[in-house]
């Protein structure tokens, strides 16, 4: 069986490793680069001891430099890795055989089904867990002082570690994802029984998934913290002061009854009382692993549910 | 002993049925043609024998063990030849033989390599460039490498040229002499079967029409030729299984009990051609049903 999987995904092996060897040297790049940038900017020095007056302003500046850079680009592009696992791993492996009828030789050898898809399942994630861990590492060792720094900067609340664009794309959380990937790009295979079928099913699937993951559960893994922030000036905005560096901000809203038109007809007439505090819905800083955990936790739950559909179809595949 | 037996087997695809109420025993050490048209039940009974299908009516033995539950023990014992040769086009023929190995604990490795060796099929050549004929024979090395006790074989001549067809059949003789298993292959057509085949079983609109030994068959089979005036019953004619009328000839293919005497008649002897056609023919000509679509041509 370790022939037989092996020799059908050699190629997948090789390609796999080539892509490795290629994402190794844009990082080396990008990494290269942000390092230069962060000297130009000094902010070695400023970042290992931290004193808010000097660093905060480097900081800004380093990081409307990075935004304008190709990072945010190259961030999208790594996230379009794991939905390419399961388009070109996932989809084709039961699906091609189905489809070239080669099944038909597969499955009437002196080796169970169950064995043949558990085989070819372990051989894949297991490349593809390796290939995305060893990715991901080297993307952390590059990304993580960006969002160090970008958290130090308590001018862009909301831009570090937290940011919807940033969050999925660091710590541990792309590895989940290329594994659901494989994993739901297997089972669509297997239902649809057609390739390209399979490969687009999983597309849309996957990224509908992910954006409803994103938007609709993420904020709500653990109960939002709540504060007030006082209003000093009446048509002072509202800079993220007091909230911890790092974290995400979910809501801040001016309470005073009425929400934002209450706001806006205080800036207009103040009067005592009017306008007097911010109402702040924030995940601090220090929740970024329990929710990284939480959510690798939520897409592999799934990967499994959706394995063990996989193994369902593929037992009662008819010829 | 029996290899294969289906008892009221039968299988349904939406509300086709694709196979119904198949019941027949293959005995051990036979060489049967399982024989019928596109579309009569063939590959679906042959898939549901190696579990690639599960019965929806009745029930199948293989081996003396159901495939539905110990499907694992029946596999390594069968060999299985799927139509149009179904193998992987970018393994070499190697690598095929390599493949047999791996996924057969029983795997004879000498066998199936001398066996193309001897028909000079080159080793390192992708299986999906080798003619059809080469394919074919690398299909029934991998199935043979298995040493199996029954052979089954989908369509195995379909799209075979005659020479490859009689070389195929060749290889298969062999192997059956060499061996004593026993082997059903399914044929939509009837040229070349008599060579190879001892056992028969007709199927035609999901259904057995005709089922027992060749030499059995042929000898319980005359055509009977007269006028066709003559209507009255025949002594020993048991059934008539088919009739055609030229001109004032009139000529029957009957199942007899015994010799028949009467003058009226001129008793011809059948080949096994002339059997499978009459039955096939017949149950088109006095079946209700609707022409069947053909689930081959659809695949």
């Amino acid at each position: 069986m370790i022939w037989l999987v092996w020799r059908q995904h050699r190629i997948e092996a090789a390609l796999m490793a080539g892509l490795l060897a290629l994402l190794g040297a844009c990082l080396l790049a990008a990494d290269q680069a942000i390092r230069s940038r962060a000297a130009q900017f000094g902010l070695g020095d400023c970042l290992a001891h931290y004193q808010t007056a000097t660093c905060g302003v480097k900081v800004l500046e380093f990081n409307q430099s990075m935004i304008g850079l190709t990072l945010s680009g190259s961030v999208m592009g790594l996230k379009a890795l794991p939905a390419l696992a399961g388009v070109f791993l996932g989809a084709p492996l039961v699906a091609r055989e189905v489809e070239q009828g080669t099944h038909r030789v597969a499955w009437t050898q002196s080796v169970t089904r169950s064995r043949w898809l558990a085989s070819h399942l372990i051989a894949v994630m297991g490349i593809v867990l390796v290939a995305s861990a060893v990715a991901q590492a080297a993307v952390n060792q590059v990304l993580f002082p960006v969002v160090d720094a970008q958290d130090l900067s308590r001018g862009l609340i909301g831009r570090g570690r937290f940011q919807p664009l940033m969050f999925d794309a660091i710590g541990i959380l792309p590895v989940a994802y290329t594994l659901f990937a494989v994993a739901l790009g297997t089972s669509c295979g297997a239902l649809l029984r057609r390739t390209v079928g399979a490969m687009v099913l999983v597309l849309v699937l996957f990224v509908g998934v992910r954006v409803s993951v994103a938007f609709l559960a993420r904020p709500n893994y653990m109960p939002a913290v709540t504060t007030t922030v006082a209003v000093e000036m009446p048509n002072e905005q509202f800079t993220g002061a007091n909230v911890p560096p790092g974290s995400w901000l979910i809501d801040s809203s001016a309470a005073q009854g009425n929400g934002n038109l209450g706001r806006v007809l205080c800036v207009m007439s103040p009067s005592p009382g009017c306008l007097d505090h911010y109402q702040v819905t924030y995940q601090p800083a220090d929740r970024f692993w329990p929710f990284q955990l939480i959510e690798s936790g939520i897409f592999l739950a799934l990967s499994l549910l959706l394995l063990h559909a996989t193994w369902l179809l593929v037992r009662r595949q008819t010829a | 002993m029996t290899v294969l037996k289906t008892e009221r087997l039968g299988k349904r695809y939406g509300s086709n049925w694709g196979l119904r109420d198949c019941t027949f025993q293959l005995p051990a050490g036979r060489v049967a043609a399982l024989v019928g048209p596109n579309g009569a039940g063939k590959t679906t009974l042959l898939h549901l024998a190696v579990g690639l299908l599960s019965p929806s009516a009745g029930r199948i033995w293989v081996l003396g063990g159901s495939p539905d539950y110990n499907l694992h023990q029946i596999l390594s014992r069968i060999g299985f030849l799927a139509q149009d040769h179904s193998l992987y086009r970018d393994f070499t023929v190697e690598e095929t033989l390599t493949m047999g190995r791996a996924l057969n604990p029983r795997w004879d490795s000498a066998l199936p390599l001398e066996r193309l060796r001897g028909l000079r099929i080159p080793m390192d050549r992708r299986v999906g460039s080798l003619s059809g004929g080469q394919r074919a024979q690398v299909a029934l090395a991998l199935a043979l490498g298995k040493r199996p006790e029954l052979l089954l074989l989908d369509e195995p001549l379909a799209r075979l040229d005659p020479l490859a067809r009689r070389e195929f059949l060749g290889s298969l003789m062999d192997a059956v002499s060499e061996t004593r298993m026993t082997v059903l292959l399914s044929s939509h057509d009837t040229g070349g079967l008599e060579r190879v085949c001892d056992h028969l079983v007709i199927l035609d609109s999901s259904r057995v029409r005709l089922e027992g030994d060749i030499g059995e068959v042929l000898r319980t089979h005359r055509r009977l030729v007269g006028s066709t005036r003559n209507c009255e019953r025949i002594a020993n004619v048991q059934a008539v299984i088919q009739g055609s009328y030229t001109g004032r000839q009139r000529s029957l293919l009957a199942r007899v009990s015994g010799p028949i005497i009467d003058a009226a008649w001129d008793v011809q002897e059948v080949t096994l051609e002339d059997v499978i056609l009459g039955y096939l023919g017949s149950s088109s000509s006095e079946s209700d049903e609707p022409a069947r679509p053909s689930m081959e041509v659809a695949r």
